[in-house]
């Protein structure tokens, strides 16, 4: 087989309301290791995912050697020599690292059963000249993360992939194992094989790719290729350069500190260390926003706070162990962890909140209060359609987040967490929750909000802290910094 | 105790676990591809009767044999469909099935023998002359092609992938669909022929009367650990359960006691103390392409 470049023309793809590519032009050479950055949602999975025939474009043609092809499955791009690593892992758990590799193209003799041995000998020899060793006998759930990544690898190279596509494939891997790991991709392209790295992280860009074409909301707003790339420009072009908005009046904070975290650290579900012993404080009525591209550790430190994940070191509230329902959270993921799909209006606002005296008395829950506090959510947040006893799904993603906002914003609580508050709403949405977030802080609680959206984060916080490889790589005064300066310490670059 | 271990208790005994070891390696089959059938039940059922009914018109064993087999690919494709393609719940789907075998199969018992509790006597294998029950060496030819099926050709392969991560069968261009359904038409086509057994065994069909055993042979299924070896062991051992109550009846160990064994086992294998179960991971979850 030969060595195949890649081109996609003109890709355009929408899911409902969201235009979730805009006319994408994209080239990946072969020999050559390409990065696709982006924020989340700036549509580089969706890219992908078409390429590989898991989506189908709206128009927009892809090109291999120059030739347009159609794909329109998965076997139709694995065909074409095209191969997928998934960011959550594909593998069949219970099933051996053999078993696991030749899924799908099992090669059988003439008694229709599978050729075991030559198959075997055949992955061997694969594994030693990319030097991806792994133990074929294992199942692949008692195997670490960094070795089932190389049984994913294997896995195309066997099929004769020609083009990889990997999608964050260093979200779940150590360091060290990074190294490794990049060090086995770049043989790869040496060999002519057509990489293409999805990825939010600068440095595994600046590292590895030739060439890096940036994505924000959908479209192509920046290609480069490596000589011409430095840290500042990718920065600048991923942080992007909007022009200021208003800046909301912000009240001055009192001294007192509210909110004490020492020496925390918090490892996620890979047992991988993310949050690397921080320290920080907020104090009653001040706005702490937390900077950071997405990965280094938001989400951990998130759930460590509100009390959800486990963690070393210590977190106080007044001086006291907080209780949970001390803390309104805002959940980053809405349908997930925010609301239940299910239910209606009221029964998401009465949700962690049924404890509430007001709410429930005598063992039963109190529904004549529960539709009158609704209807004054409703009210005050503007919800639409005003209708408590509708299901929530009825609701658009802005709305429903304001059902989210005015549940856990009148809660009796001291600390707020807000993960993305205002991602995916409107103006006129994201300016009502800016300013009941700075309601609520000048009440003297503590404000913490996490947010990819820099703007956000200058116009609400007093400080701002950036989170970079699970530690605060600087805490500033948002009066006196800017997104370009907060940008170079997302990247690690100050 | 001589007499326990004299050939004729050997038949017996394998004649007692025929009736549980086809609808358990049918059950692999459906569970290693990630679908529960609890509907093994009915299946076994409406076998049964399908191949007395055929049998009572005809007179021909094989063309009830035929018949039976085709009841349980009915009943597991309708399965499928609810489970596979509308994505209802596995085990109320197989429910509701159960209840309609032992409707339909009491109805059409009363329609066609005139009454609803059993059928008229039926021949049963010893018209084939053979001098030994056919059914034996079938059954354990079935094991081992089940076994070398699941573990060492193409289909079985791609059937455990389905059962333990749909999604990665599915992105390496693998129907997840197709192979579910095969999965579960074989543990149908199995288990009809274990209750057609079952109704030649005892030359009549009468009501209800697998009595449970398509739950048995799931926690056979269950305490072998998805293996067609480790199912027939549990059969086996659930077969000469039964030979030994059947031994000592009227004797002072009370028959329900010996009867109960299985499902104590099967429970102490559940909680754990046995080694540990591990089932298909997405064994139970349907499958829904993106």
């Amino acid at each position: 087989m030969t060595d195949i470049s890649v081109e996609m023309i003109g890709i355009s793809k929408r899911f409902g309301k969201i235009q979730a590519l805009d006319k994408v032009n994209f080239a990946a050479p072969s020999g050559e290791i390409t990065s696709v950055v982006g924020e989340n949602g700036a549509g580089k999975s969706t890219l992908m995912k078409i390429l590989y025939g898991m989506s189908k474009p709206d128009t927009g043609e892809i090109r291999l050697n120059g030739k347009t092809v159609k794909i329109n499955s998965t076997s139709d791009a694995i065909k074409h020599g095209i191969g997928m690593v998934h960011q959550h892992f594909m593998l069949a758990d219970g099933l051996t690292a053999f078993e696991n590799i030749i899924i799908g193209d099992e090669r059988t003799g003439k008694s229709g059963l599978i050729k075991f041995k030559s198959l075997r000998h055949e992955i061997r020899s694969l594994m030693k000249v990319t030097g991806l060793e792994i133990d074929l006998d294992v199942r692949t759930e008692d195997l670490p993360v960094g070795v089932q990544q190389k049984i994913e690898i294997i896995k195309l190279l066997y099929r004769d992939s020609r083009i990889l596509i990997l999608d964050e494939p260093t979200a779940v891997l150590t360091p060290q194992e990074v190294n490794e790991f990049f060090s086995s991709l770049r043989k790869l392209a040496e060999s002519g094989k057509t990489v293409i790295l999805i990825t939010h992280k600068i440095d595994e860009v600046l590292s590895v790719s030739n060439s890096v074409t940036v994505l924000k909301r959908g479209k192509v707003i920046a290609s480069y290729s490596s000589e011409s790339l430095t840290r500042e420009t990718l920065a600048s072009a991923l942080s992007g350069e909007k022009i200021h908005t208003t800046r909301l009046e912000k009240k001055n904070h009192s001294c007192e500190v509210l909110l004490d975290v020492k020496d925390l650290s918090v490892t996620n579900d890979r047992g991988v260390t993310v949050i690397n012993g921080i320290s920080f404080e907020v104090k009653k009525g001040e706005i702490l926003g937390i900077a950071g591209v997405e990965g280094n550790g938001q989400t951990e430190l998130m759930e460590a706070l509100c009390g959800i994940r486990k963690y070393q070191g210590e977190i106080k509230i007044n001086g006291e162990k907080p209780n949970t329902s001390q803390i309104a959270h805002i959940p980053a993921d809405r349908l997930k962890e925010g609301i239940v799909k299910e239910f209606s209006v009221e029964e998401n606002i009465l949700l962690g909140r049924h404890r509430e005296r007001k709410f429930s008395e005598h063992y039963r829950i109190n529904f004549r209060t529960l539709r009158k506090f609704t209807k004054f959510i409703i009210e005050e947040y503007d919800v639409n359609p005003p209708y408590p006893e509708s299901l929530i799904t009825g609701l658009s993603g802005g709305n429903q987040q304001k059902v989210v906002a005015g549940r856990e914003l009148t809660k009796d609580s001291t600390l707020i967490i807000a993960s993305q508050p205002t991602r995916g709403l409107d103006i006129n949405a994201t300016e009502f929750i800016h300013n009941r977030l700075i309601i609520e802080a000048s009440k003297a609680k503590a404000v913490i909000i996490i947010s990819s959206d820099l703007d956000e984060l200058l116009k609400l916080s007093h400080r701002i802290a950036v989170l970079y490889r699970g530690s605060f790589s600087a805490i500033l005064e948002s009066s006196e910094t800017n997104e370009q300066e907060i940008g170079l310490y997302m990247t690690g670059l100050k | 105790m001589n007499e326990i271990l004299t050939l004729a208790f050997v038949v017996q005994v394998s004649r007692m676990t025929i009736p549980y070891l086809l609808p358990s390696l049918g059950a692999v089959f459906s569970e290693k591809g990630g679908v529960i059938n609890i509907a093994l039940e009915g299946i076994m059922l409406s076998g049964a009767f399908a191949a007395v009914a055929v049998i009572h018109y005809t007179s021909n064993l094989f063309l009830g044999i035929i018949a039976a087999a085709f009841s349980g690919l009915l009943i597991s494709a309708v399965h499928s469909f609810i489970t596979i393609i509308a994505r209802a719940n596995q085990i109320v789907s197989g429910i509701a099935l159960n209840i309609l075998a032992l409707g339909i199969t009491k109805y059409l018992c009363k329609v066609i023998f005139g009454s609803s509790s059993n059928s008229e006597r039926i021949p049963g294998t010893e018209v084939l002359n053979l001098g030994f029950d056919v059914f034996i060496p079938f059954s354990v030819i079935i094991l081992f092609l089940a076994w070398i099926i699941i573990y060492k050709t193409k289909f079985g392969l791609r059937l455990r992938a389905c059962g333990e991560n749909p999604e990665a069968a599915d992105s390496l261009g693998v129907n997840v669909f197709r192979i579910r359904f095969s999965g579960i038409l074989i543990s149908g086509l199995l288990a009809s022929l274990g209750g057609a057994y079952l109704a030649l065994e005892q030359h009549s069909f009468t009501d209800g009367m697998t009595a449970g055993r398509g739950y048995i042979a799931l926690a056979a299924m269950i305490t072998g650990k998805w293996n067609p070896l480790g199912a027939a062991t549990a059969c086996m051992f659930f077969g000469l359960m039964e030979s030994f109550s059947l031994q000592f009846s009227g004797s002072e160990i009370p028959n329900q006691f010996i009867q109960m064994i299985p499902y104590v086992i099967t429970i102490i294998v559940l909680a754990g103390f046995i080694g540990k179960a591990r089932p298909p991971k997405a064994d139970g979850i349907a499958f829904e392409k993106n």
